[in-house]
């Protein structure tokens, strides 16, 4: 029986292999030393360092610069304050509940999306009919601009007259029915909701593409085998889907952590600071009140936060592809 | 590739891919139902033919495909250096490379207009392709170098045994097989950059170079007030592109791509 | 003092106006580009202006640009922080206006040149003095004022079920009750926005304690004063007594609010004099169009009710509803001030802000009140006109954090999260940190 776990290696780097293959490798391939890269190798990554340095890191070194300053975004004075607005950040009430909301989004949201894309992805594996149709419907979400998102969940989801109060008095369940998007303790989940229904086409997209390189007689050889669908999906399709999986844990955190638009549009943060996330908080303090200073170190404690919670992931999926090698 | 499955299994989940279907589906009916206030299917019929919708759109095809096309290829080919070449420090300038995502927009865009500026760039469509494409590429670098994880290492090895170096692995044995995460890739990219909304608004100022995102803010009532039938029905209708995209690609994803290429 | 808002019962206005020259005396010798950013003028009346103007100074080519009014204010700050600024641009009141008088040129020369050494009559005296900074520069002339603190009601339903507009927040709680019953939404408020709540706080407080408002405001008492607290949990009364409608705190004033108020699924509304362009055909002609309906209702502003139980009504507060400002980098100073000046000539007032019933920029224009669809609306514009007259009251703050933290406080308070006094503390917290500054 094949281990179906082995076929996929996560790790293509020639360098790895040892022995005799290796060594045929390196003649093969007129490496002097496997292990080592030539300098043309990393002329790969120079057109995405090119664009990326010259848009973006300026902009990340700007915001550093500014977070030391008092300053309002648009004159020329500024005041020296060192690390007086980070003080002010671990102090800050509302920040701490923006912190807060923002992380439950990040895990509530990536985890559902991951999971949901994946089921239904294996489920769209088998033998569908109307695949084309159903495929295209759960995309719908994925491509419509989130201005029309946001309108929908405010119309869906409101008072007296919304589409889903009116479907629970319908069915009896009329007791249920609340201003979703307007009670501090629902509106951020309900947000959440009209979240997941934007991008789980997505999700499902990119499980469905990753499950396309699976081989066929590897799946089969271990359904032969007496694996049920269920245990199939999870201990083959799954493990195979890993590195998607990674791949979307950590777009995923990343992307959450600056979730901007779809609260933005829908609630604006509130009520109060019911649905605030450090986006919005942000956005908040350098337009609207003009600290422009603080905003920007509000940005880079995000910046730190997404690079801790990256540098996390990535180790774990150096340590689990290794672990399957 | 089908899995198999029990027939009572294949019926459950038809019935759940059909629910999830209407589910992802219904509310749209509102947001139909919203386009036609005021002028029923004539306000579709209205945001056509507007006579500044023919250059939105050709300027937002022209943003999205040079956004694709840096994206693609610098994507593609970091990805590739990164799962494929043994490069030394890959994890601190993997790092470097996804940081631009990490950090929220909105913090951004003072910089990127100074940036802009100071490359005499205002104004032109490049000022929107630029940053659109610095803040898509490390998306797009995870999801491909992801895919490629994937890829089984016996394929990499058959192409070095026939003499291949490294580009030429990459274009003629990897890129047939990337399909549907270049698919995917595609998708993505172009909506982000169909739907950019705020660097347009900023950088381009004159009326014929604005983008079809910009298109419908302009129909209002009065200054405050939105005309919500006409801007539903040019929101509906700019989405259009997008979903004929998705399903002109569509067959790349279907199609199995590996079966039989290993033996 | 204040100049009593004018209006005339004569039907023509332009008559009695300076009027522009015509094409025949166009002037030819002004030249220059002239880049014009706004959120207050819709770009296809933007350009129409333009046109006229142009007839005026054919060789002045202008280039309008229009914004949202969400994203107005986000791309002008990017510009003007970039060093980009328009040569002309609308500017609100209030921090705004604090905000950006460094970056604009003194009009004081320009306007005295045209208009004489008693240039300033021709202003209302408060909107005017709050766009001249401290030391006396004239940094944004008035385009076009409001007046806020007023409610609207749907008249032709409350005269089908009996009802008049409530006097009293007792009264008010009545009507409230009828209109549910008779499947209508009673009063819809976008209470996700910050402003519309304030409009509404500040009527409450101005009833409660005229004044102590603005001495807040100002740093000069705290936020705890208990008319302050008096004031917040009246605010709270509306949300607890069925006033408020359910989800009002995740709807927005435009359009989900104003939407539900147009097409009759509610019953009051709150507005201010910017609204007042819906008691014209034109502003029902282009509402029917976008709602395709044939129906035609009558809407009306009334005082805001007497809800502190001292028996008078409410009055109104007036600003600057858009300054004009010019670029003190603008390469085109004498283009740009012709702009403003025809904006600011009486024939443009009285045509695009009198059309609209709104209140001019300059005082030279009067409104006219035939303009009104209907009696009761014409009664409005008199009242109204008599309460802006006699306030002093302005309707914008002025720091924005404490305007947000104002803003946050309201909407704690209507959702339970926190009780007056405490979501008051944390103001008075914000405020004594930035009046230390």
């Amino acid at each position: 029986m094949a281990d179906v776990r082995e076929a996929p290696d996560s790790s293509l780097a020639v360098g790895r292999r040892s022995g005799a293959p290796g060594a045929l490798l390196r003649f093969v391939t007129g490496r002097p030393r496997l292990n080592e890269a030539v300098p043309a190798d990393y002329a790969y990554l120079l057109p995405a360092a090119l664009i990326v340095c010259l848009f973006v890191y300026y902009g990340i070194y700007f915001n550093i610069e500014a977070s030391l300053y008092d300053w309002n975004g648009l004159t020329s004075d500024r005041y020296f304050l060192g690390a007086g607005n980070y003080e002010e950040i671990v102090r800050d009430r509302a920040f701490r509940q923006s912190l807060t909301n923002t992380l439950i989004w990040s895990v509530v949201s990536v985890a559902v999306l991951t999971v949901l894309g994946f089921l239904l992805a294996v489920l769209m594996s088998m033998e569908i009919r109307f695949k084309s149709l159903i495929s295209s419907l759960i995309m719908i979400p994925s491509i419509t601009a989130t201005v029309v998102v946001a309108f929908l969940a405010r119309k869906i989801m409101g008072g007296e007259g919304g589409e889903i109060n009116q479907l629970l008095q319908l069915v009896g369940l009329g007791g249920l029915a609340r201003a979703w998007l307007a009670e501090p303790a629902t509106a951020l989940y309900a947000l959440l909701v009209a979240h997941i229904w934007q991008w789980t086409g997505f999700s499902f997209l990119l499980y469905f593409a990753a499950l396309t390189l699976v081989n066929r007689e590897v799946v089969e050889a271990a359904v032969l085998d007496g694996a049920g669908f269920w245990r199939s999906s999870w201990d083959i399709l799954f493990p195979i889907c890993r590195s998607t999986t990674f791949a979307l844990i950590i777009l995923g955190v990343i992307q959450s952590l600056k979730t901007f638009d779809i609260v933005f549009l829908t609630t604006g943060g509130g009520p109060g600071r019911a649905t605030e996330v450090l986006s919005t908080y942000l956005f908040d303090k350098a337009l609207l009140e003009s600290r422009a200073g603080y905003a920007a170190a509000i940005s880079i404690v995000l910046v730190v936060l997404a690079l801790v919670a990256t540098v996390g992931f990535l180790w774990l999926q150096q340590r689990k592809s290794v672990d399957a090698a | 590739m089908h899995l198999q499955a029990s027939p009572a299994t294949l019926r459950i989940s038809q019935g759940t891919l059909l629910l999830a279907g209407a589910v992802f589906a219904a509310p749209m009916l509102v947001a139909i139902s919203v386009a036609m206030r005021g002028g029923g299917v004539t306000n579709f019929v209205t945001v056509i033919t507007d006579p500044n919708m023919p250059r939105f759109m050709l300027n937002s095809l022209i943003v999205a495909g040079g956004t694709i096309a840096v994206v693609l290829t610098s994507a593609t080919l970091a990805a590739y250096a990164f799962v494929a070449l043994p490069l030394r420090w890959a994890q601190p300038l993997l790092l470097l490379l996804i940081a631009p995502l990490m950090i929220p927009p909105a913090s951004i865009f003072l910089p990127i207009f100074i940036n802009v500026r100071a490359l005499g760039l205002l104004n032109t469509l490049p000022a929107v392709i630029g940053p659109i494409a610095a803040l898509t590429i490390p998306v797009m670098l995870l999801l491909i170098r992801s895919f490629l994880m994937g890829v089984p290492r016996s394929i990499l090895d058959a192409a070095k045994m026939d003499g291949s170096n490294s580009f030429q692995t990459l274009r003629f044995i990897l890129l047939p097989m990337m399909k549907p995460i270049l698919v995917v890739s595609t998708v993505w990219t172009f909506l982000t950059a169909w739907n950019e909304y705020f660097l347009p608004l900023v950088f381009l100022r004159r009326v014929e170079s604005q983008v079809v995102s910009m298109a419908p803010k302009y129909f209002t009532i009065d200054e405050r007030t939105p005309n919500l039938g006409l801007q539903f029905a040019a929101l509906l209708l700019i989405s259009v592109p997008t979903l004929l995209l998705f399903l002109y690609f569509r067959r790349h994803l279907i199609r199995p791509v590996t079966s039989g290429a290993v033996k | 003092m204040s100049k009593m808002i004018k209006l005339t019962v004569l039907a023509s206005v332009v008559a009695t106006a300076a009027l522009l020259p015509t094409a025949a005396l166009a002037d030819e010798s002004v030249t220059g580009n002239v880049l014009w950013w706004s959120w207050k003028v819709p770009q296809a009346e933007g350009d129409a202006l333009v046109a006229r103007f142009n007839e005026v100074y054919p060789n002045v080519e202008v280039e309008y640009v229009w914004q949202t009014p969400s994203d107005y204010f986000p791309a002008l700050k990017l510009s003007v922080a970039a060093g980009d600024v328009p040569d002309v641009w609308h500017n609100q009141a209030g921090a705004m206006f604090a905000e950006y008088a460094p970056f604009t040129e003194d009009l004081r020369p320009y306007v005295e040149a045209e208009r004489g050494a008693d240039w300033k009559d021709d202003w209302y005296a408060a909107p005017l003095a709050s766009g001249i900074t401290e030391d006396g520069k004239v940094a944004g002339l008035p385009f076009v004022n409001l007046g806020a603190g007023t409610l609207w009601y749907n008249k032709t339903i409350f005269d089908e079920l009996g009802l008049v507009p409530p006097t009293t927040l007792a009264e008010w709680k009545a009507v409230s009750a009828a209109l549910r019953d008779a499947d209508v939404i009673p009063y819809v408020q976008g209470a996700s926005q910050d402003w519309i709540n304030l409009d509404m706080f500040i009527a409450i407080a101005n009833q409660v304690a005229p004044g102590t408002f603005y001495e807040a405001d100002h740093g000069e008492i705290a936020w705890t004063d208990p008319s302050l607290v008096e004031s917040m949990e009246i605010w709270k009364s509306l949300f607890d007594d069925g006033i408020q409608q359910d989800g009002a705190l995740s709807m927005t004033q435009y359009p989900d609010s104003h939407d539900l108020y147009s097409s009759q699924q509610a019953g009051m509304i709150m507005q201010g004099t910017w609204n007042n362009s819906s008691m014209t055909q034109a502003g029902q002609d282009a509402y029917r169009n976008a709602y395709g309906t044939e129906e035609v209702f009558e809407s009306v502003p009334f005082r805001f009710p007497d809800v502190d139980g001292d028996g008078e009504l409410g009055g109104m507060t007036i600003d600057v509803d858009a300054f004009l400002m010019m670029s003190e980098t603008s390469e085109n100073k004498e283009a740009a001030w012709a702009l403003i000046s025809f904006l600011l000539s009486d024939e443009i007032q009285a045509s695009y802000n009198g059309g609209k019933l709104v209140i001019p920029g300059t005082s030279t224009v009067a409104l006219d009140p035939s303009l009104a669809l209907t009696d009761k609306q014409r009664e409005a514009l008199v009242w109204e006109a008599e309460l802006l007259a006699a306030t002093t009251f302005p309707r914008e703050m002025r720091t924005p954090e404490i305007r947000t933290a104002l803003g946050v406080a309201l909407q704690e308070v209507a959702s339970d999260q926190l009780s007056a006094e405490d979501a008051l503390a944390e103001v008075d917290r914000v405020s004594q940190r930035v009046h230390r500054r």
